[in-house]
């Protein structure tokens, strides 16, 4: 019931006993052929695929690349999509125009631009690192723009009243006040960035994890392929962490 | 004035945006004809759709969604409820739904078309996998931010769990339930391209792949186009309903 | 001698359904150097709109603003405003934010600001609370953080908007007494909004009355009350007749508003 009072720690072992407990449930599911072992593979067979993958070096091959057409990904869009976000915040007539091609790039399913990408830029990394930009610039732009939209009107009039400069206003009013805003939006972005570098690495590359995941696929060696969606896990839970740490760095003035 | 304003603006910047587009190979911007021009896609959307080769895919890629995102809404609720609502349950199942959250479930696809079958079957389970938890995850979210000063009210009222349920929980956890479907809209429409794409042989994703392999640009935009206005279309679609829900909500309250 | 003289000001607002509200109309007032005006008025009536016209936020339709002589354009040095809402930037410590119009000023050095913003904390008590960012302080040391900030730039003319109005009674007490305290040192040219009748008497040399929007100077009241003042004083004779006087002129000037809506209606 929930009005029973938990303590601190007990988040932290119930929620290992949550996963120690599913994992249990799949090696007996495989064990006791409740499912066919070929088909789910089971977490022993996984740990070993995983080791196999470390020992080999491909791992950090793989990770290494998925990683660089991330930040590759992540870093342009911010680079362009924070300044875009400021400008739509800022100006009413920029925002109205370029309101319909946000809206059309957050509402499509924006893998269907992969083989346009393919055909300009190339079977590689450019199209998998367009793809991710694509997918995490429009949650950057929105993100900047409704945090600059979202200032307080008196913090402008503030500064406008000691006669600050533009230059003054963006860098110690607008942007420190639409900081937690876009902050969020990076952490968005980087889930939306990951889902971009693993499509792109599933349809065509030569390395990545989403190449090493399709790899064994094909090859129904699904102990890797299992492993491969533990490291995907890994990066995402790890990042958006690393994020959610530096936003709670970076908004200390919230109460 | 301002609707009027916004909307003007926006169609001449689409406007300008497509003259540049069509004047951009003829005055040689482009040196490869690799992004074709709006009046010749606009062409090719009016031949795809005449010669009803479009149809059949669309009617495969929407039955692969509706069925998957169906499956998702149904499962999704009810176990995002139990979860808000059962403390136990939340801190023993947080962490591995956290884990699946954060991990693309395209990434699955592998897994899928073996499971499931290439074609139809993954496509629904793609769609499910991709909805479900933003679903589950924004209703459970809903629901244990629930005040609960409203539930002790029911109760002291003599209300049973079920009154709780139904009085306070539901409704209170409506605008966070909308957030996990427009999500999940997005996920799922993102799940079928992905699933026709990577191995199938019919739906819209599977003719964009095509048009792809064989350089037809033309098409290629012209299908791109289907599938956005697909998606610009269910996103409006949602976002009535957010306003329409959350109307029917303010004139309960108060 | 002559430091603020408005003219005739006049100020209109376009109004989303088209057509323009008059909000100020024919404003006239001149304020000597040094002297401390309250300008009471019914809700809407105004009061605001003037002030940030004086300040040179807003432009006035037509009618003008000399400070010194000199035609007010926009926001200037000499001028200061505290707002209502303290307007304090919560990412920014005390420090940070006493300093602020200092640094968008761009005239002194950063270790000459450190020097400054040390000396107006202390000035309105706030030693210990350097680091502390505006949700960590009360309601009454934030707007003593936004009041040091507008005297930190060392304006001549310090613009009050219902500064005290979020304050619970007894502080807002306390901060008019040490405003007046602040004030005695050099006597700065204040204008001061209030919707307290009792302030706008406690602290004044001269009390505007303004009247129901279009806002217009309905009366001016002189407060010969001797100074310094301390809260005693509110129970001085002259004190209770001047504030009974406003309150009248006031109440004809909310019933006229009332009166006027249901006309309307
Ligand atoms: N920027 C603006 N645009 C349109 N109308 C405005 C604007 N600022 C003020 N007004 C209008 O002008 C009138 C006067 O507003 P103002 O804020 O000056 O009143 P006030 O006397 O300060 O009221 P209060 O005592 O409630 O603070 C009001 O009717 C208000 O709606
Ligand atoms: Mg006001």
């Amino acid at each position: 019931m929930s009005t029973l009072r938990y303590r601190r720690y007990d988040t932290v072992y119930l929620g290992a006993i949550g996963i120690i407990g599913a994992l249990l449930v799949w090696e007996l599911a495989a064990r006791l052929r409740l499912a066919d072992p070929v088909l789910i593979s089971s977490p022993m067979l996984v740990a070993g695929a995983l080791r196999g993958w470390a020992v080999s070096g491909a791992l950090w091959r793989d990770l290494g690349t998925t990683l660089y057409e991330l930040v590759i990904a992540i870093g342009a869009s911010a680079l362009v999509g924070i300044p875009l976000g400021v400008i739509m915040g800022w100006n009413r007539p920029a925002e109205y125009a370029l309101d319909p091609f946000i809206w059309l790039l957050y509402s499509t399913p924006l893998v269907s631009f992969w083989p346009l990408f393919i055909i300009w830029l190339g079977i590689g990394a450019n199209a998998i690192i367009a793809l991710a930009f694509l997918f995490s610039i429009v949650q950057i732009v929105i993100n900047t723009m409704v945090g600059v939209k979202g200032i307080d009107p008196v913090l402008v009039r503030c500064a406008r009243s000691f006669n600050a400069r533009a230059v003054d206003l963006f860098f110690k009013v607008t942007l420190p006040g639409a900081l937690p805003m876009i902050v969020a939006g990076l952490r968005l972005a980087l889930g939306r960035a990951l889902i971009g570098v693993i499509v792109g690495e599933l349809f065509s590359s030569n390395a990545g994890l989403g190449f090493h995941i399709s790899f064994y696929g094909t090859r129904l060696q699904f102990a890797d392929v299992f492993a491969g969606l533990f490291v995907i896990v890994i990066v995402g839970v790890g990042m958006s962490q690393a994020i959610r740490l530096l936003e709670s760095r970076l908004v200390r003035w919230k109460s | 004035m301002k609707r009027w304003q916004r909307a003007w603006i926006g169609g001449l910047a689409v406007f300008a945006f497509l003259i540049l587009w069509e004047a951009a190979t003829p005055l040689g911007w482009v040196r490869v004809a690799g992004i074709s021009r709006p009046t010749l896609v606009g062409g090719a959307f009016v031949q795809l759709a005449a010669s009803g080769e479009i149809y059949d895919g669309l009617y495969i890629s929407l039955k692969g969604f509706f069925l998957g995102f169906v499956l998702a809404v149904v499962i999704g609720i009810p176990v995002g409820v139990v979860i808000g609502r059962y403390r136990f349950l939340s801190m023993l199942l947080d962490p591995l739904l956290m884990a699946i959250y954060n991990m693309p479930k395209v990434a699955m696809m592998p897994l899928l078309v073996v499971w499931f079958g290439v074609g139809f079957g993954a496509t629904v389970a793609v769609v499910l996998l991709g909805a479900v938890f933003p679903i589950l995850v924004n209703t459970a979210v809903g629901i244990r931010e629930v005040d609960p000063v409203w539930v002790r009210a029911v109760r002291s009222f003599g209300g049973s769990e079920w009154d709780v349920f139904k009085k306070v929980l539901l409704p209170g956890s409506v605008p966070p339930m909308m957030t996990g479907i427009r999500l999940g809209v997005g996920r799922g429409l993102l799940g079928v391209v992905v699933s026709e794409m990577y191995a199938s042989t019919e739906g819209i994703g599977h003719l964009i792949g095509l048009y792809g392999m064989s350089f037809r640009i033309t098409e290629l935009i012209a299908m791109v186009g289907v599938v956005s206005l697909l998606g610009f279309v269910f996103a409006d679609l949602i976002r009535r309903l957010e306003v329409w829900v959350s109307k029917g909500r303010a004139e309960v309250q108060w | 001698m002559l430091h603020i003289e408005l003219k005739q000001i006049r100020v209109t607002f376009p109004q989303p359904e088209g057509g323009e509200l008059l909000a100020v109309d024919r404003f006239d007032l001149q304020v000597q150097r040094g002297e401390f005006v309250t300008i009471v008025g019914p809700s809407g009536c105004g009061k605001s709109t003037l002030l940030s016209v004086v300040d040179g936020l807003v432009r006035s339709s037509s009618g003008q603003v000399h400070v010194e002589g000199m035609l007010v354009t926009g926001p200037g040095p000499d001028r200061a405003l505290v707002f209502q809402e303290f307007a304090l930037l919560p990412w920014r410590t005390v420090e940070g934010n006493i300093g602020l119009g200092l640094e968008l000023q761009h005239k002194l050095s950063s270790r000459r600001i450190k020097e400054l913003v040390l000396h107006y904390i202390n000035m309105v008590g706030l030693q210990g609370f350097e680091r502390h960012y505006p949700y960590q302080l009360s309601g009454g040391m934030r707007q003593r953080v936004g009041i040091a900030r507008a005297l930190a730039v060392n304006p001549e003319i310090l613009l009050m908007d219902e500064p005290f109005a979020a304050l619970d009674a007894q502080t807002r007490e306390i901060m008019s007494v040490e405003l007046l305290r602040i004030w005695e040192q050099d006597k700065k040219t204040v204008l001061f909004i209030t919707h307290s009748i009792d302030e706008s008497v406690y602290l004044a040399d001269r009390v505007v009355v303004m009247s129901s929007r279009p806002g217009r100077v309905k009366e001016i009241i002189q407060v010969g009350l001797p100074r310094p003042r301390g809260l005693a004083i509110k129970d001085a004779p002259e004190f209770v007749r001047l504030r009974r006087h406003i309150w009248d002129l006031l109440e004809e000037e909310v019933r006229r508003q009332v009166d006027g809506k249901e006309d309307r209606a």
